[in-house]
């Protein structure tokens, strides 16, 4: 931790240098203007950082809450006579209530269609700041903005504010760098990678969404109001449309999930005009081609590339390799570890469940019964509905009728987030792994239902954050250890399928559920893997973990499994035991087909 | 008093017409390539001085002077498609960065034909040079009902195109199923290009048919298409027909508010409809939700 | 007809075909089979090239088409009916039928004509014949699907799980479809679950398990195999 913190410190005592580097004289200052400017900028586009590159929410409506807050700010301070700090205060608080708005309205919206509302966003604040005379000025704009007095010493120049802007720039992404290495930020990510995924281990979209957009709109408007003190004038031409695209660019010149990336953007965005100024009148339309260029061919920013250059560099120089496949899964076979014997408690009891998408019937009248220590299984031909009754257990998809009972509680449609908090967590036929998060961050994305952290108490309460952050890694690297894998620090989108799989159980298992729900665990393994798998469910098992699992694989099935269950067209054909169901004729039928003649 | 409405009337539509045919040119290229193309208002510009070319320098008639102008929009919105989105069709999460490169390309455009055209905006004579014309016995001006005339001429068209010919069908196929419309042979990299050329064009003929109404300048898409954009989402994003209710209902409100209560708030009420529907009804009037699939 | 030489397919970093190699002659039908994420319509989908080979070729008549786009694969003559049958939801099982003959310039009269010959094939889709796709049943669409893909008039026709959820009944009209266009002289590469329909209305068949084939043989010796049998059902077991 206090290692990454030390990362930044170049950086801090770059932007420190910097006004002592300038040419003197009216260019000098000139260029110190802009700076602060950019600061500003900067703050802001720090709030895209979490919105679009850790949450990964579309907005085109950054520059609207700078607005927001620069005019607030401005509106109470200079109209009002409010002292600095308390108009500050309530701008950010004015702004971020906007920024709850905007994100409570996102949860109904698929992320295409909440870009084109942040839109409409931009569009109306713009609109109200142009014509609300009476309390904006309208297209006048306010002046005479005050700059802020520190220890009883007045701020007034602008050397005085660049420093000002640095510490409220460094104080931002402190916020913004804490939030990411917290809880929440563990949760943003899963957002961003997989809503399903993530909401299916514990985490609340409705209310990971809204505090993402509360953060980037705080964000935004502390920037708002750097703004309004540097440049001691606003009027709402600044806050248009083609504001929130720069502030995009920036954030994405940048690379979008790097703070230092994003400060770098901001700079290189407010100062490419003066750059292409030799371009005399062709330098917007050059401008515009050169956001086309980076945008579309430089998916991971300017400052992407940069970092990716100096690593090559670096593997040159050193001619190190970087970690290779090495030491994989390693479970002692042997012994197979003492099971429970199921119980004739129910855990789990399904009644008459039924599932129609339109006019087809993916499932249509099932009812089972788990009991405490089981591992039943369901099996049937592809396409029977058994995926869907998966689905619709874990809360991803509401029931059309039926019921379903855990531990004597009705769970019928209660939503992923409930049913996980419940102590049901699953993994999926497609293996739904968070792919730009390593091994461990995906784990410990698991045991997000046993945080209890919030907001504030990640950004000030440090021991209790700091404790949480450090039980949650080293839960997750005791349950990968606990399945016998190794390579915690690669992403998952690297790691071969078997052991994705293998990450995947583990984020489902480490929070300690009651009951594992299992999608075709074995798919797509081979006969090593699934050997192996075998291993790792029977531990599981031994800790007293039920579970209810769908596979394909017979003699993998026939190996784990307690009980089991058979569905053909959205129906319970046979129940018992595997050797039972496997002998069951109807069985036979459902699997290889009718031996009668169909011609 | 009557005769008023019917004005305003006509000139709600008139307007709202405009709307309509660049929240269709918004709509068909999400539908597509789901995409938004926010240099979507700078084709209705392109058009535009297109059509000052063709008939104050070039002397052309109008009928002659409109297709050419049109045609030639849809052609610089093909080859924009080729240069904008054709390069990471195949990347995932492209979305943001083209959306993003084009309002980059936007500003470009704006910017190349202030530069051709210099900063004097330019003036076009109306279709008809009538001061008015009776309808229901109320006095109109005649460019408003050349406008509504030719727009539903081109929404039929449009429907007829879609509805009725292989090529539209294969583009309707290629927007729902792309894979499965490769594999049926359809070329999915020309039904792109068609859909931005069509899209365009459509945008081109708004442009040139609105600019009798204002003047010609490089920035006169941007205002316009914002309207048309709250117009697509008004509508529901996505479909064809809440883009054309949504544009005239805008058009409407815009036209019939600016008289009966407040002028200066006049580009105010079609984002105020939008911030409403946006609160009660986000997905619009057509629109449907889409849950995401497991 | 189709020679799949050493073929190496990946999704991203996941390599869902190690070395596939297998043939189908002109004129006949040939069953893939196998567990669930064996790789058999991965294998389809690098033949039609929606997925391009990372290793190995393909040629077709002998010409090579691995690097090919799929629509230039579907002008050379393979259809493939992806699985989930895909049927255009937003069109008609008319003009579903229509956009099957993309791959070729026909005219007006030749396209009735050859549309009036999968009705032919598939009667009950002339009652639905102004119906939107989205609205037919499972069964409905498999036929549609199918019948779309011999609208591309293909030289082989490549079926994926064209049994998947639907009824029994369904089920065996659609493999007495795929019997009757085969006797009417259509090569068929068919993937499928059900074995024993499998078995039955193809020539020879590969097993395929974990992204390689551990199996090629006629489908008599199959048949007569009873240790197939058990190994299909306990899949996996060697």
């Amino acid at each position: 931790m206090i290692r990454s913190i030390a990362k930044f410190l170049p950086f801090i005592a770059l932007l420190v240098l910097i006004p002592f580097l300038l040419p003197g004289g009216r260019l000098g200052s000139y260029y110190l203007t802009l700076l602060i400017l950019s600061l500003s900028y900067a703050v802001a586009a720090l709030g895209l950082t979490v919105l679009l590159g850790y949450s990964g929410q579309i907005s085109l409506a950054q520059a609207a809450f700078f607005g927001i807050g620069a005019y607030t700010f401005s509106i109470l301070a200079v109209n009002h006579h409010v002292g600095y700090w308390s108009a500050a205060l309530a701008a950010v608080v004015v702004t971020t209530g906007f920024g709850l708005f905007l994100g409570a309205i996102s949860l109904r919206l698929a992320s295409h269609y909440l870009a084109l509302v942040t839109i409409g966003f931009q569009i109306i604040t713009e609109l109200v700041l142009n014509n609300w005379n009476a309390v904006t000025d309208g297209a006048d704009g306010i002046s005479n903005i005050p700059r802020p007095s520190l220890f009883g010493y007045a701020i007034t120049s602008d050397h005085g504010f660049y420093f000002v802007s640095v510490a409220v720039l460094v104080l931002a992404s402190y916020v913004v760098f804490r939030l990411r290495h917290s809880r929440l930020g563990g949760a943003l990510f899963a957002l961003r990678e997989d809503e399903i995924a993530a909401s299916a281990n514990g985490i609340s979209l409705f209310r990971t969404k809204v505090l993402a957009f509360a953060v980037s709109a705080a964000l935004a408007a502390m920037g708002g109001i750097l703004y309004a003190s540097g440049s001691l004038y606003i009027s709402p031409n600044v806050f248009n449309f083609y504001q929130s695209v720069s502030f995009f660019a920036m954030a994405l010149v940048g690379g979008q999930a790097s703070i230092v990336g994003t400060t770098l953007g901001a700079g290189l965005i407010t100062f490419l005009p003066e750059v292409l100024r030799f371009l005399h009148a062709y330098y917007i339309a050059v401008y515009g081609v050169l956001v086309v260029i980076v945008v579309l061919f430089m998916p991971e920013g300017l400052y992407g590339l940069l970092l990716r250059g100096v690593g090559a560099v670096a593997t040159l120089i050193s001619g190190r390799r970087r970690a290779d496949e090495g030491e994989v899964v390693s479970l002692e076979a042997g012994a197979i570890p003492e099971r429970p014997v199921a119980s004739d408690r129910p855990l789990l009891e399904i009644r008459d469940l039924a599932k129609h998408f339109g006019g087809i019937k993916a499932v249509n009248g099932v009812s089972l019964t788990v009991n405490r220590g089981d591992v039943a299984v369901l099996i049937g031909p592809n396409g029977s509905g058994k995926t869907t009754v998966l689905n619709v257990l874990s809360g991803i998809y509401t029931a059309t009728a039926g019921s379903i009972v855990y531990d004597g509680n009705a769970i019928t449609n209660l939503g992923p987030t409930r049913i996980n908090r419940l102590g049901i967590s699953r993994t999926f036929q497609n293996i739904r792994l968070f792919p730009e998060l390593t091994a461990l961050e995906n784990v410990a994305v698991g045991y997000y239902r046993r945080g209890t952290v919030g907001l504030a108490g990640a950004l000030l309460s440090r021991p209790r954050g700091y404790r949480e952050e450090r039980e949650a890694m080293e839960k997750a690297r005791e349950t990968l250890r606990f399945l016998g894998f190794a390579r915690l620090d690669v992403k998952a989108k690297n790691l071969p399928y078997g052991q994705q799989r293998i990450v995947e159980i583990a984020r489902a298992i480490v929070s300690g559920p009651e009951l594992l729900l299992l999608d075709e665990p074995a798919a797509g393994m081979n006969h090593e893997e699934t050997e192996m798998l075998s291993q790792i469910l029977y531990r599981i098992h031994a800790l007293g973990v039920t579970m209810l699992l769908i596979e394909h694989d017979m003699s993998f099935v026939s190996s784990v499994a307690t009980r089991a269950y058979v569905m053909d067209f959205g129906q319970k054909i046979s129940e018992g035991s595997v050797k039972q169901v496997l002998s069951d004729p109807a069985v036979m039928k459902a699997y290889l087909g009718d031996d009668v003649e169909y011609a | 008093m009557f005769s008023e409405f019917i004005q305003l009337t006509i000139a709600g539509l008139a307007v709202g017409s405009i709307y309509a045919l660049i929240a269709l040119g918004f709509v068909l290229i999400y539908t597509s390539v789901n995409v938004v193309n926010f240099a979507q208002g700078d084709f209705a510009m392109i058009g535009a001085y297109f059509m000052v070319s063709l008939v104050v320098v070039l002397h052309l008639p109008w009928w002659l002077a409109l297709l050419l102008a049109v045609a030639a929009t849809g052609l610089v919105g093909a080859l924009f498609q080729l240069l904008i989105f054709q390069p990471v069709r195949n990347r995932p999460r492209n979305f943001l960065p083209v959306m993003i490169a084009t309002v980059g390309a936007s500003v470009f455009l704006e910017q190349a034909f202030l530069l051709i055209y210099g900063p004097i905006p330019y003036q076009l004579p109306p279709i008809f040079k009538a001061e008015s014309v009776a309808v229901l016995g109320v006095h109109v001006y005649p460019q408003y009902i050349v406008i509504i005339v030719v727009t539903a001429a081109m929404v039929a068209l449009l429907n007829w195109f879609l509805e009725r010919t292989k090529l539209g069908k294969q583009l309707q196929a290629t927007a729902q199923d792309p894979d499965t419309a490769r594999l049926m042979g359809i070329r999915v990299a020309w039904m792109a290009a068609l859909t931005f050329a069509i899209s365009t064009a459509l945008g081109g003929l708004a442009g040139l048919l609105i600019a009798p109404v204002y003047t010609v300048t490089a920035t006169m898409g941007s205002s316009i298409a914002l309207k048309a954009f709250a117009a697509a989402i008004v509508g529901g994003f996505g479909s064809m027909k809440g883009a054309i209710v949504g544009g005239l209902g805008i058009g409407l409100i815009e036209t019939y508010g600016a008289t009966y209560i407040s002028g200066s708030y006049r580009d105010a009420f079609p984002f105020i409809v939008l911030i409403l529907f946006l609160i009660f009804r986000p997905y619009g009037l057509f629109g449907e939700k889409i849950s995401q699939k497991v | 007809m189709l020679e799949v030489s050493n073929i190496q397919s990946r999704y991203g970093q996941v390599t869902a075909l190690h070395d596939i190699s297998l043939e189908v002659r002109a004129g006949e039908v040939v069953a893939l089979l196998g567990v669930n994420g064996a790789g058999k319509s991965t294998t389809l989908k690098t033949i039609s090239g929606l997925l391009h080979p990372t290793r190995g070729e393909i040629r077709f008549e002998g010409e090579r088409i691995d690097r090919m786009a799929p629509e230039a694969i579907v002008r050379r003559g393979i259809a493939h009916v992806p699985e989930g049958r895909h049927v255009f939801p937003g069109l008609t099982v008319r003009e579903n039928l229509i956009m099957g003959t993309s791959n070729r310039k026909v005219s007006r009269a030749e396209t009735e004509r050859d549309i009036e010959g999968i009705l032919e094939i598939f009667p009950d889709l002339k009652r639905l014949y102004t119906q939107m796709g989205w609205s037919l049943s499972g069964g409905q669409q498999q036929m549609l699907a199918i019948g779309r893909g011999l609208m591309a008039k293909p030289r082989l026709l490549m079926l994926d799980e064209p049994s998947l959820g639907l009824a029994p009944v369904i089920v065996k009209q659609v493999f007495a479809t795929i019997e009757r266009i085969n006797a009417q002289g259509m090569t068929v590469l068919l993937v499928e679950q059900n074995v024993n329909l499998s078995l039955k209305v193809a020539h020879r068949a590969y097993l395929l398990e974990t992204g390689r084939i551990v199996r090629a043989d006629t489908t008599e010796a199959l048949r007569a195999d009873e240790g197939f049998r058990a190994a299909m059902l306990g899949a996996g077991a060697h």
